[in-house]
């Protein structure tokens, strides 16, 4: 009797719902954890909002309700989702798809192996004929060399032998009488004239 | 890369000798749980206690209160809480088996207790350190009245309840059955949804759900 009448009228508000469905978090807003409580608060007593016993009940066995209800739906979905889950992997569906990829994942392979074949016989094909027109080249190259080495000997030897043709002429100590003679005897005259229309004149008033 | 970090030792030591000096001079549980009774203030925050708790606290004990004048600290005794009482039908106590009290407190008021709890008339199996035990809220069983409250009928568990769908999840499940059986909708008898379900949703349950349903109905 005692117990009931407590239960009653003196409800125990920390163990039952609260009254508004809207759960506010609490927010520190300027101040942190560990700061002191301003000296304008020293003397304050919160009391909580007073609470309708009747409302409470009422409340409290609507919420129980709804929250069991809402429980059961989640477990519900919750399975259907795992047996999803479930079905992909280990599902017999699962081993068809399985199969499937791998033939797909062999022939896609065998082409592939088709393609690079194909592809490495147009590569060596292409890499043989590059190194037959290198080495054509490179021989040509050898015979251009040739050629300029001998061209080149033979215009030294042609020079050689046009300044031995020279030497013959050459002044040397046994010339040196004669030949001051002879020019001495044949003075020779380099002046010219030319006038605008281009004639060259030889013949200058020199002796 | 990262500059080399500067090796703080006497920081650290510091840290340390903190860290100790934190650990040895540890509040007591007289100190910490030490109350102002005309102002409802603990000394030690100085925080004030709720004002939903002020009646309970002028009117209630706590369980150390209870024990400093028992023989042998009340080692075996029953213990309830008020709020256990206004509750809960079935029995809830505590058997205290083992107590330290607080030597720094003057009437031997504070400690830590141990002991067996039975709670809503199903007892555990070992002994756990007594929750909540500076609350004003403990009660006393007399021994005269022990086996008059230890007494009780244990109520059966309720059947589990079905509950309807709520409407539009109802309809899509009817259309999905309907679809998969090729039957029109209004044939298919009501889905119910069981408020309880003790399963564990893994794999061996869904092979087994899955064999079940590949044995079909026995012969």
């Amino acid at each position: 009797m005692l117990r009931a009448l407590s239960r009653c009228h003196d409800p125990v508000f920390r163990l039952l719902a609260p009254r508004s469905t809207v759960l506010v978090e609490t927010v520190r807003g300027r101040k942190s954890r560990t700061d002191p409580k301003a000296k304008s608060k020293l003397g304050r007593i919160k009391t909580p909002p007073p609470v309708d016993p009747v409302e409470m009940v009422v409340l409290k066995e609507r919420f129980t309700e709804y929250n069991l209800i809402l429980r059961a739906l989640r477990l519900e979905f919750k399975e259907q989702v795992l047996r999803k889950k479930y079905e992909d992997e280990v599902g017999s569906a699962a081993e068809e798809r399985a199969k499937r990829e791998a033939e797909e994942h062999r022939s896609l392979m065998a082409w592939n192996d088709a393609e690079n074949l194909r592809l490495r016989k147009i590569r060596e094909q292409r890499v043989q004929k590059e190194a037959e027109e290198a080495e054509m080249k490179r021989r040509e190259a050898v015979l251009l060399r040739q050629q300029e080495l001998e061209n080149y000997i033979k215009e030294k030897e042609r020079q050689i032998i046009q300044l031995q043709e020279e030497a013959k002429d050459f002044i040397t100590l046994d010339n040196l009488d004669q030949r001051i003679e002879e020019a001495l005897d044949n003075p020779k005259n380099y002046n010219f004239a030319i006038d605008k229309e281009g004639r060259i004149v030889k013949r200058t008033a020199f002796q | 890369m990262v500059k080399k970090k500067r090796l703080r030792l006497i920081a650290e030591m510091a840290r340390k000798i903190r860290a100790y000096r934190e650990l040895k001079n540890r509040p007591q549980d007289s100190q910490r749980y030490a109350l102002d009774y005309d102002t409802m203030t603990r000394p030690f925050t100085g925080k004030k206690l709720p004002v939903l708790a002020w009646k309970d606290v002028q009117r209630e004990t706590r369980l150390f209160s209870l024990l400093s004048g028992m023989r042998m600290f009340g080692v075996g005794r029953l213990f309830t809480r008020k709020s256990w009482l206004d509750e809960h039908t079935e029995p809830c106590y505590w058997k205290i088996t083992k107590v330290k009290v607080d030597y720094t407190a003057e009437n031997m008021d504070h400690g830590k207790a141990w002991g067996i709890l039975t709670f809503r008339g199903k007892e555990e199996p070992a002994e756990r350190e007594v929750d909540k035990v500076m609350y004003h809220d403990w009660r006393l069983v007399p021994k005269h009245e022990e086996e008059v409250f230890k007494h009780c009928e244990p109520v059966p568990e309720p059947p589990v309840r079905y509950v309807k769908y709520p409407p539009l999840l109802r309809a899509m499940i009817l259309a999905q059955q309907a679809k998969q059986l090729g039957v029109d909708a209004s044939t298919i008898p009501e889905p119910s949804l069981p408020l309880k379900r003790d399963v564990l949703l893994n794999y061996e349950y869904f092979r087994s759900q899955d064999e079940k349903k590949q044995e079909g109905t026995p012969v």
